[in-house]
């Protein structure tokens, strides 16, 4: 994980909404920095089991799913839009 | 956290965390936003700044960092007045030193058909049990069963056990007395 930095833009926590646009390239990311995979890639190996949930990075992925609109069902990912 | 609309119900769960947040940290708390509106009956994702650790405000700046993810319900209820509730369906919490290594994680993911367990549960930091002899190097993935935390205990355990400060202008002892009475149990 890279080092985060502290957002001088912010005097406190800001509430901010994603849409699945937004999600989806945030998860994206994060999957490649973190895992070397796309947020697809990530989506589909951990709805498929294939990924352990506390292995580095896996848990915090996990919980991106949502803003990308995907939820694991029954072994796959869904999209929650279709 | 109850509402008479689904938005209420959600603006009332999550405002308290926001507010709580702010007092010992900066960072942008992320809500999906859902297209068509609230859905009730469906997971509903927050996170402080999308997974990536947020700078607590300690004597030392960027002494710890804090992450925070959960994610939340809402459900209609057969209440005249409050007709939805919003509540918690799983988190990730994490605490980490200046190195980002782990001190503290939470976790509970009922939701995750996989080995990890489905009760709410802590792992202490290997950065921390790494001296110790017991369990030969493998305390750190332990499951050690808690109740359920909220974002409320996580800010309390940060300024009471960690030392970690409030906010400018803020009083530590005013804040803890809120998030008590918030939190409930003391």
């Amino acid at each position: 994980m890279t080092a985060p930095h502290a957002d001088t833009e912010l005097d406190g926590v800001v509430i901010e909404f994603v849409d699945e646009i937004e999600g989806a390239k945030m998860l994206d990311q994060r999957a490649r920095e973190w895992l070397n995979m796309s947020g697809e890639e990530f989506a589909r190996a951990f709805c498929a089991g294939e990924l352990d949930i506390e292995a580095p990075h896996v848990g915090t992925l996990y919980f991106l799913l949502g803003f990308a609109g995907i939820e694991c069902d029954a072994g796959s990912n869904t999209h929650r839009g279709i | 956290m109850l509402g008479r609309t689904p938005i209420e119900a959600y603006s009332s769960f999550v405002e308290p965390i926001q507010e709580a947040l702010n007092t010992i940290t900066v960072g942008r708390l992320l809500l999906a936003r859902e297209s068509g509106g609230i859905r009730v009956d469906s997971p509903l994702n927050l996170s402080l700044n999308g997974g990536m650790p947020a700078p607590l405000r300690s004597a030392a700046p960027g002494s710890m960092f804090v992450e925070v993810n959960l994610r939340v319900r809402i459900a209609a209820l057969d209440f005249e007045r409050f007709r939805y509730q919003c509540f918690q369906i799983g988190y990730w919490y994490r605490f980490f030193d200046t190195d980002l290594d782990e001190i503290v994680a939470f976790h509970w993911t009922p939701d995750v058909s996989s080995p990890e367990r489905h009760y709410p549960h802590l792992h202490v930091g290997h950065i921390v049990v790494r001296q110790s002899s017991a369990f030969q190097g493998r305390f750190h993935k332990l499951h050690i069963p808690t109740g359920r935390i909220s974002a409320m205990h996580l800010v309390r355990l940060a300024i009471e056990e960690f030392g970690v400060n409030v906010r400018p202008g803020m009083d530590r002892a005013a804040v803890l007395a809120d998030l008590n009475r918030t939190i409930g149990d003391a």
